[in-house]
């Protein structure tokens, strides 16, 4: 296990050097690190391994005993192209970033379309939130979440973070009908997704509560008229969330 | 010139005589037990009453009625947890409505004519609402969660109203608890599950048949405000009384409730054309049956006994797109024609032949087949396949990426390509 710190480095004054592995979620990071300049008063660089078809984009990867290599042609073309290497070695990186993981966000919303803002007792909501929590332990596709961050902590020290998916746009029309248990989800998505990474020393990064509306939404001002994907803007909150969580 | 020998009788169906209809035959042989006055086809049908409406509601949403459910359960609650906190039971997690007057206040609750002043009845650590203190498995927190639920609920059930073009309704009982300050009826007597009993403040009432009469007309009239085109079936349910708050003996009671409840029925649906009277009653207590589908308390149905009556409603009344296999067997088991008297009777003979386990084996799987049949229905087998393919094509993504793309997947790759300051 390594990491590697610059010789002069203090607490104080400690810049990471960042790798973030993601999908097309990731394009707002580096639009936001664009917009930055490439700079920030607590990361030094940040490299991004990305590849488009969503998390099952990056499930071809390889471990080894010092790095993370792409374990295929493709992942290995997208990985030269937005990263200009198609190996991780964990030497050259401080914080590890895992963007954009986890459930697909339209599930809080498809979950609430037939409930249609209802209201429910806490003992209904008690057991839907330990029956949603073992759903999110279990679900398939936490594959990558539960995978990746142990074995990369295997490997280094180094922080690992993993960014939430962000939540779908608020003026996507089918879920107008979602609301409150959707949120409630989200809530419960979250504590769980919190306390499931913590096992393997990691962290959480959900969506920032200024980019929310209706508690299961990104407000449309974050949004591309995608209504997918996120804003120059909510990558640069995320970057900023990180960075408060570096130390 | 008129024939000396006729008589109005002499024009009445097979079904009108004892001898013909129930004389020497089994009981599961006698049919004939009804005729609908309208079909259901595709209207959206709504259920409540007293518990025996449970089971029709049921079977009604299983077969592939358009059934209403404007408070279905949460997703993530599991499914055999439904009933215990009142998901499912009915279109409306009103429980059980006995009474035509807590019907009435039902109604007139949901529209906000009504607001009964009965606070929250506490119960052990928590509180329950009087309106339906059995709702939930366990008490609510507080008398603001009680207030909440209550407020949800009733929104839900204004909007079933709307929604509701054939409601059916099942007659319960005629004694009832009301309240002695604004004569809001409760669903059981205070103090037994919640509350206190206090002789001042609540009072015992049996509705007569001109009040059970007066209550269901006020509340078919108001629901046709709502929906002028709403329907109405009308059962009674055959289950007896519980207990009796009268002084008379519980059969007593039970007769005399049973008989008013279905005298008010009848009535109605013989002075409406837009009311229907379906004989559950009859079809499960009548002495023909000679009691074979009661339980060995005397009380409770069996379940032989619902699929019976049910299987004569779906002998006149079946689903948009047709009953499902496993329910034809029974109705056609159920109409016992003249002809199909032999059949039936052989198939009776039959199956005594077959063990008990057998027997029961052949029940388990006939509702497996049910199941899977709704399943059908539901387009559930369909979106299954979807996954599953959906689950392929990713799988071939491994090999062969570009051919399985979705739409989705292309655009999340511009994205990215966007980002990266290149353009596919």
């Amino acid at each position: 296990m390594s990491k590697t710190k610059s010789a002069a480095s203090t607490h104080a004054e400690k810049k990471y050097r960042i790798a973030v592995l993601g999908n097309s979620h990731a394009s707002c990071l580096k639009r936001a690190w664009d917009d930055m300049g490439n700079t920030h008063e607590r990361i030094a660089s940040i490299t991004f391994f990305a590849r488009g078809q969503g998390e099952g984009g990056v499930k071809d990867l390889i471990f080894e005993a010092d790095c993370m290599r792409a374990g295929t042609p493709e992942l290995s073309q997208w990985f030269m192209k937005t990263a200009g290497t198609d190996i991780i070695a964990f030497k050259d990186y401080d914080a590890f970033v895992l963007a954009a993981f986890g459930v697909n966000s339209e599930s809080f919303c498809k979950s609430d379309l037939k409930t249609q803002g209802q209201t429910f007792s806490k003992n209904v909501l008690d057991i839907v939130a330990r029956n949603y929590r073992r759903q999110v332990m279990d679900g398939a596709e936490e594959n990558l979440v539960k995978i990746l961050p142990p074995e990369i902590r295997k490997r280094t020290d180094a922080k690992i973070f993993v960014f939430q998916k962000p939540l779908v746009s608020e003026q996507l029309e089918k879920y107008a009908q979602a609301g409150e248990f959707a949120g409630f989800l989200y809530r419960n998505y979250v504590a769980e997704m919190t306390d499931l990474l913590a096992s393997s020393g990691s962290l959480f990064i959900s969506q920032p509560p200024e980019t929310i509306a209706r508690g299961c939404f990104t407000r449309s001002e974050y949004a591309k008229p995608d209504l997918k994907h996120a804003t120059d803007e909510y990558g640069r909150l995320m970057l900023e969330r990180m960075a408060a969580r570096l130390d | 010139m008129s024939d000396a020998n006729d008589h109005p009788y002499k024009h009445q169906p097979a079904k009108a005589f004892w001898r013909r209809m129930v004389q020497g035959k089994q009981p599961t042989e006698i049919g004939q037990w009804y005729e609908q006055k309208w079909p259901i086809g595709e209207a959206t049908v709504a259920t409540a009453g007293s518990c025996f409406a449970q089971h029709i509601g049921h079977r009604l949403r299983k077969s592939g009625f358009n059934y209403l459910d404007v408070e279905p359960a949460p997703r993530y609650l599991d499914a055999e947890r439904h009933l215990e906190f009142g998901y499912g039971m009915y279109s409306g997690r009103y429980g059980n409505v006995y009474t035509t007057r807590q019907l009435l206040q039902l109604i007139q609750r949901a529209t906000g004519e009504f607001r009964p002043s009965e606070p929250a009845w506490a119960l052990d650590k928590g509180f329950v609402d009087p309106f339906r203190p059995t709702i939930e498995a366990l008490p609510l927190e507080s008398p603001e969660e009680v207030i909440a639920l209550r407020d949800s609920h009733l929104r839900a059930v204004a909007g079933m109203f709307e929604k509701t073009d054939v409601f059916v309704f099942t007659l319960g009982l005629t004694e009832a608890w009301l309240s002695k300050k604004d004569g809001a009826v409760f669903p059981i007597c205070p103090g037994t599950q919640g509350g206190r009993f206090d002789a001042s403040q609540y009072a015992y009432v049996n509705f007569n048949h001109e009040e059970v009469r007066a209550d269901l007309e006020a509340f078919i009239a108001r629901a046709r405000t709502i929906k002028p085109s709403m329907r109405f079936l009308l059962t009674v349910s055959p289950v007896p009384l519980m207990a009796t708050a009268s002084p008379h003996q519980v059969v007593v009671a039970s007769s005399y409730s049973k008989s008013v409840l279905r005298s008010v029925a009848g009535m109605l649906a013989d002075k409406h054309d837009y009311i229907d009277y379906f004989p559950s009653y009859e079809i499960i207590s009548s002495h023909v049956m000679r009691g074979n589908f009661y339980g060995s308390d005397m009380r409770s149905v069996e379940e032989e006994g619902v699929e019976h009556v049910m299987a004569q409603f779906f002998a006149e009344h079946q689903p948009p797109g047709g009953l499902k296999p496993a329910l034809k067997a029974k109705r056609n088991d159920a109409i016992a024609t003249p002809d199909k008297q032999a059949i039936v009777s052989n198939e009776k003979t039959a199956a005594k032949k077959l063990g008990r386990e057998e027997r029961k084996e052949a029940r388990r799987q006939e509702r497996k087949e049910l199941r899977r049949a709704n399943r059908k229905l539901a387009g559930k087998e369909e979106k299954q396949a979807k996954k599953e393919a959906r689950r392929k094509a990713k799988g071939n993504q491994q090999g062969n990426k570009d051919k399985a793309k979705t739409a989705d997947d292309i655009a999340c790759d511009e994205e990215l390509l966007a980002a990266f300051g290149e353009k596919k």
